[in-house]
């Protein structure tokens, strides 16, 4: 109750809470601002055949931001909040704005050859996504619930925009639609459940939520355990965990494929940001409860995940379903954060999922460039386009396979330590079964990735199909192939640095959570 | 005792309206049940001394949202086409049965918090007489102070929204 009227004296009493040092912090996310909204304005005055040239606007605001991302990370993050304790500017949001302003790059390096050749405007598509980019920033870097609450919305409304973009296509709008309907919903789940957590504990700061879950002896109340309930369903519908996936294969499909590619890597990434955020820093009392339906959802989305992906006849489709089984991998990380008071075993898990978001991130954006490629050059997504890549476009085969076996977890592969470090730290935190189903999965995906290098490299192209190949733009998508399997082949046989990057990372929830539980 | 009546009052009207929306044959009625809905809520409101969201809701949803709602609805004239009617009985049942599990489930979970649980932290102070919480004053310093930061990023939200429904409801 005493907490309480504080809580009321300090909203009423509260100074603007605004300086240069704020804007020093949130500096990152100025730059992707800035950049974004001097696209919308050239791309009203531009001629439309240069209107491409944007891209390399796009690309010099991800690289700016991550210059400032990497500075400030470098010299020491401040470990500090800025606008009332709404943006954390530590080494947790910092990794996560590297995880997004990469998959921003490497989007602009994937789009133009595709939208350019069917019709999609190409400015608006890079603001969009600019502007996307930015909503997952927030959402990495926030430490109350609205301003979550509003990142994570701003991501969401650009992905239902981006894709509705190929109006060619009736499907395109169709799985818009379909993705719009079910996200408002899931959104509303979600806003319920932050409602719930804020009428329990009299706060939507996420530190604020945990304090007073201490002091009130809530850590088992039915109503916050409805609240973290709801967010988990709508965090869950955002990364695409089963059973609220059914918005993710026909949004993929319909969807442009680099905007399909985006949302697989970049969005599904802000919602782990958020749940780490929520359950980890919020919700630290509630471990024992989130922990288990963590791991019961990690178990439905593997197997269903990587299952239904090998009926799949589209490559689209199939990726679709592969990128929700490693929402499921990802997610063991996540449950294995809670069985264990150790720091650095919880370290290990947190990490665990950071690292394997990144990985994750150059992997999948591979599989979807080269996806792009064929596409381009054969019209469909389906396995039979990839018939003979391995004659055709020999190098670009090559990197499908490198691509494909990382996300099978092949060593020496990113891919296979991503999977290495979520399955060492489930093992390590008592969650062995759980590491168990994710291996036997794993086992599963080689069936359907590996059946793509099979048909790229046994399957002749037919000779009037082979007549029929359409000549393509290849720079952009060469260059960010080349990117790519350059930092998967690092991150597998290299890892270290990137690890301790994760590891710093990962510190300031475990250093949050000991403080606020004054051990 | 004048507010408990009222509180009742404003209270059925607000679930029974609810239901409307939904079971009303015709999209008009529905719109209309809404406006029930959402005036009642808005009574809500003002029982919680929430003066500012209580004004809100009656201008922003009640004024301008369901206006736009009606207009929508009145253009596409749907042709006293009964809504509700769906060929496909077996699924509509489905749908039903479901919807009917998951809002038991729902209230089943709120009778048990209220029941079992503690009281809201919030509860006690927004329902005590000199409580400044819920006001214009008060509501305004928070969006301004507070939380400034997701008020601000709300103008990028509207502003991708912008572009997206110009690209979107761009003639080809």
């Amino acid at each position: 109750m005493s907490f309480l009227t504080n809580t009321l004296l300090q909203i009423s009493t509260a100074k603007p809470s605004f300086s240069g040092d704020d804007l020093y912090r949130i500096l990152p996310e100025l730059i992707v601002l800035v950049m974004a909204v001097l696209i919308v304005i050239l791309d009203l005055f531009l001629p439309k055949r240069s209107r491409p040239a944007l891209g390399y606007l796009a690309i010099a605001g991800y690289v700016a931001a991550l210059v400032a991302t990497a500075s400030l990370f470098y010299y020491g993050n401040p470990n500090k909040t800025s606008f009332s304790g709404m943006f954390i500017r530590d080494d947790f949001s910092s990794f996560f704005e590297i995880i997004f302003l990469i998959s921003g790059i490497l989007v602009v390096l994937v789009t133009p050859s595709y939208s350019l050749k069917r019709g999609i405007p190409i400015g608006e598509t890079y603001a969009i996504q600019a502007f996307s980019v930015l909503g997952m920033m927030i959402v990495g870097a926030s430490g109350d619930l609205m301003a979550i609450f509003v990142g994570i919305e701003l991501t969401s409304i650009c992905s239902y925009i981006l894709t509705g973009f190929a109006r060619n296509d009736p499907g395109s709008a169709e799985g818009s639609l379909k993705y719009f309907l079910l996200g408002i919903f899931a959104t509303a789940i979600l806003v319920y459940g932050m409602t719930w957590t804020f009428g329990m504990t009299g706060s939507t700061n996420l530190v604020a939520i945990s304090q007073s879950i201490q002091r009130n002896g809530l850590a088992t109340d039915p109503g916050l355990t409805l609240g973290m309930l709801l967010m988990v369903v709508g965090f869950g519908f955002k990364i695409a965990a089963v059973p609220f996936h059914l918005w993710t294969p026909d949004a993929y499909e319909g969807a442009p494929t680099p905007v399909a590619a985006f949302m697989s890597v970049g969005p599904k990434a802000a919602g782990f940001a958020a749940l780490l955020r929520v359950l980890i820093q919020g919700l630290p009392e509630l471990a024992a409860q989130w922990s288990v339906i963590i791991a019961v959802l990690a178990v439905l989305t593997m197997t269903l995940g990587n299952v239904v992906a090998i009926a799949q006849t589209s490559v689209k489709r199939m990726l679709a379903y592969s990128s929700i089984a490693h929402t499921g991998y990802i997610m063991v990380g996540l449950a294995a954060y809670a069985n264990t008071s150790s720091p650095e075993r919880q370290n290990d898990a947190i990490s665990s999922v950071l690292i394997y978001s990144l990985i994750y991130v150059f992997m999948n954006m591979g599989a979807f460039a080269i996806l792009i490629y064929v596409q381009n050059r054969q019209g469909g997504p389906d396995v039979d386009d990839f018939d003979g890549l391995g004659t055709w476009a020999p190098g670009i085969a090559l990197a499908m396979a490198f691509c494909l076996l990382s996300l099978t977890g092949i060593p020496p592969t990113g891919g296979f330590l991503g999977k290495f470090y979520v399955f060492r730290a489930a093992i390590d935190n008592g969650y062995t079964w759980l590491a168990i189903v994710g291996v036997l999965n794993s086992a599963v995906s080689a069936f359907f990735y590996l059946r793509i290098i099979y048909t790229m490299y046994f399957n002749p192209l037919k000779d009037e199909a082979r007549a029929k190949l359409q000549p393509t733009k290849t720079g952009f998508i060469t260059a960010g192939v080349v990117v790519i399997c350059i930092a998967i082949l690092l991150l597998g046989i290299f890892p270290d640095p990137a690890l301790n990057l994760a590891r710093d990372g990962a510190n300031p929830l475990i250093y949050v959570v000991r403080a606020t539980s004054g051990s | 005792m004048v507010e408990q009546v009222v509180l009742i009052v404003a209270g059925a009207l607000a679930l029974v309206s609810a239901l409307g929306v939904v079971i009303m044959p015709n999209a008009v009625y529905s719109a209309l049940m809404l406006l029930l809905n959402l005036v009642s809520l808005a009574t809500l409101f003002l029982m919680l001394h929430a003066q500012f969201m209580f004004a809100a809701q009656l201008v922003v949803y009640a004024g301008a949202i369901l206006v736009l709602f009606l207009f929508v609805v009145t253009l596409l004239n749907p042709q006293g086409e009964n809504i509700l009617r769906d060929k496909r009985r077996l699924q509509q049942a489905g749908t039903i049965s479901m919807g009917l599990f998951m809002g038991c489930l729902l209230v089943g979970a709120l009778l048990y918090a209220f029941t079992n649980g503690n009281q809201p932290v919030l509860a006690a102070s927004v329902t005590s007489p000199n409580s400044t919480y819920g006001t214009v004053e008060d509501f305004g310093k928070a969006l301004f102070t507070q939380f400034l930061l997701p008020f601000e990023l709300t103008s990028l939200l509207l502003l991708v929204a912008l572009i997206g429904a110009v690209v979107l409801g761009k003639r080809k």
